[in-house]
C-alpha cells in the first residue's frame, strides 16, 4: 500500500498542508506558552510576588459556628493568607481532601490562616451531613453565585492559596498532604 | 531515475487531519503513519493549553517530592486526558461496529487511528478559538463557550464519519480482492 498523499484536484497540495499544519502547531505552542508561563509563576512554590487578583467572593456559611445569615466575604480577610476548597458531597476524593483542609486549618488558624471549604453543588442539607460525617469544624460555605465558575474549577477538589494581598498563589488540583499545604502557606507567610 | 516521494511528515499529516480531512483519513487508511501516534504526541500539549494549572501543579509536586510524585502526576494527567481518551475509543467502538464483518479485513487499530485523527481537528477548533479569544483579550460568554464546544464537537464528529467513509471503502475494496482470490483458487 502506498503510504504518500494522493491530492484530487480539488484538495489541497501537499506543501500548503506542511505549512498548515506548521501554523497549527505554533498556535499550540503559542496557547500553552500564554497559559502555562503566568501559570507558572502563581504556582505556589516560588516566592516570587506578582500572583494573579483573586476574584472577590461572597458565599453562605452553613457550617455549625456561623450564626443564621453568616457569610464569608474573601475582602473581608485580607491581611491573612487564605485557602478556598472547592468540593461537592459526591466528590470521593474530596472525603480524603476536606479532613486534611480541615486540619491545616486547626493548625495554622491561630497564626492568622483562614479557610472557608465551598459546596458546589449549593445542595446545603447534604452539605451539613457530609460534613457532619467527616466531623468537619472550619468553615464551611455553599456556592449560590457561581464562584466556583469565575474561579474556573472543572474539577475537584479544588483547592486555591491566595496571600495576604489578595493574590493567588497556588492552585492544588486533587488530594494533597497537610504537609505540603502547610509548607505553601508558610511559603506565603502568614500574619 | 525517479525520485521517491517522501511519506508524509508530522506537520502535513496534521494539516491534512484539520483542513483535508478526506485525504487524512485516505493515507491512513492506505498504511501511512500518523493517527493514534500523531494524537498522543499532541496530549500533553493540549493540557498545557486547556488546564495550565494542572500542568503546573504537577509539575510543582514533581520538583518537591521526586520521582515518588510520577505514578500520581502520571494518573492525575491521565484522568485529565480521559474524556479525549473515551471518546476517542468509543468513536473506534461505533465504527468498528458500523464497518460489520468486513472490519475483520483493515489493519489492526485502524478505526482508532481514524478517530484519533478526528479529534485532532476538535483539538484545533479549542485551540484556534483559545488562542483568537486571548488575542483579542476577551472572556468568553457562557453561550460562546457552549458554542465552541458545540463547534469542535461537530467537527470531531464529523471528521469521523469522513474516516469511517474511508474505511468502509478500503473494506469493501478488500472484501472484493479476497472473494477475487478465492474464485481464482
Amino acid at each position: 500500500m502506498s503510504t504518500e498523499l494522493q491530492t484530487s484536484p480539488s484538495e489541497p497540495s501537499s506543501a500548503l498542508l506542511r505549512w498548515c499544519g506548521r501554523l497549527l502547531l505554533a498556535a499550540l505552542l503559542v496557547l500553552v506558552g500564554f497559559n502555562l508561563l503566568p501559570s507558572r509563576s502563581n504556582s505556589g512554590r516560588s516566592h516570587a510576588k506578582g500572583g494573579r487578583e483573586a476574584l472577590d467572593f461572597s458565599v453562605r456559611r452553613i457550617d455549625a459556628a456561623a450564626g443564621p445569615g453568616s457569610e464569608f466575604h474573601l475582602t473581608a480577610e485580607r491581611g491573612h493568607p487564605v485557602l478556598v476548597d472547592f468540593w461537592a458531597t459526591w466528590c470521593g476524593p474530596c472525603k480524603e481532601s476536606l479532613p486534611i483542609l480541615d486540619q491545616v486549618h486547626a493548625h495554622l488558624q491561630s497564626q492568622g490562616l483562614r479557610a472557608i471549604a465551598v459546596e458546589t453543588e449549593a445542595s446545603e442539607a447534604k452539605a451539613r451531613a457530609f460534613a457532619a460525617q467527616l466531623k468537619l469544624q472550619l468553615p464551611l460555605g455553599v456556592d449560590e453565585s457561581g464562584v466556583s465558575e469565575r474561579y474556573g474549577v472543572t474539577s475537584i477538589p479544588y483547592m486555591v492559596l491566595i496571600d495576604a494581598e489578595g493574590q493567588i498563589r497556588r492552585v492544588f488540583h486533587g488530594v494533597h498532604s497537610a504537609a505540603e499545604i502547610e509548607r505553601a502557606v508558610l511559603a506565603v507567610g502568614l500574619k | 531515475m525517479t525520485a521517491r516521494a517522501r511519506p508524509p511528515g508530522f506537520a502535513e499529516r496534521l494539516g491534512a487531519a484539520v483542513f483535508a480531512p478526506a485525504k487524512a483519513a485516505r493515507l491512513l487508511c492506505s498504511g501511512g503513519r500518523g493517527g493514534w501516534s500523531d494524537a498522543a504526541l499532541l496530549m500533553l500539549p493540549r493540557l498545557g493549553a486547556s488546564q495550565p494549572q494542572l500542568v503546573t501543579d504537577q509539575l510543582s509536586r514533581l520538583s518537591a517530592d521526586g520521582p515518588r510524585a510520577l505514578p500520581g502526576m502520571v494518573l492525575a494527567l491521565l484522568s485529565a486526558l480521559l474524556p479525549d481518551l473515551l471518546g476517542i475509543s468509543l468513536g473506534a467502538v461505533v465504527m468498528s461496529l458500523l464497518l460489520g464483518k468486513n472490519e475483520r479485513l483493515l489493519p489492526a487499530s485502524l478505526t482508532l487511528g481514524l478517530c484519533a485523527q478526528a479529534w485532532q481537528g476538535w483539538l484545533f477548533v479549542h485551540v484556534l478559538s483559545a488562542l483568537l479569544l486571548n488575542l483579542i483579550h476577551t472572556e468568553p460568554s457562557q453561550l460562546l463557550r457552549t458554542a465552541i464546544q458545540l463547534a469542535a464537537l461537530l467537527v470531531w464528529v464529523g471528521y469521523a464519519g469522513i474516516g469511517f467513509l474511508a474505511a468502509r471503502q478500503l473494506a469493501a475494496r478488500l472484501a472484493r480482492s479476497e472473494e477475487l482470490q478465492k474464485l481464482q483458487s
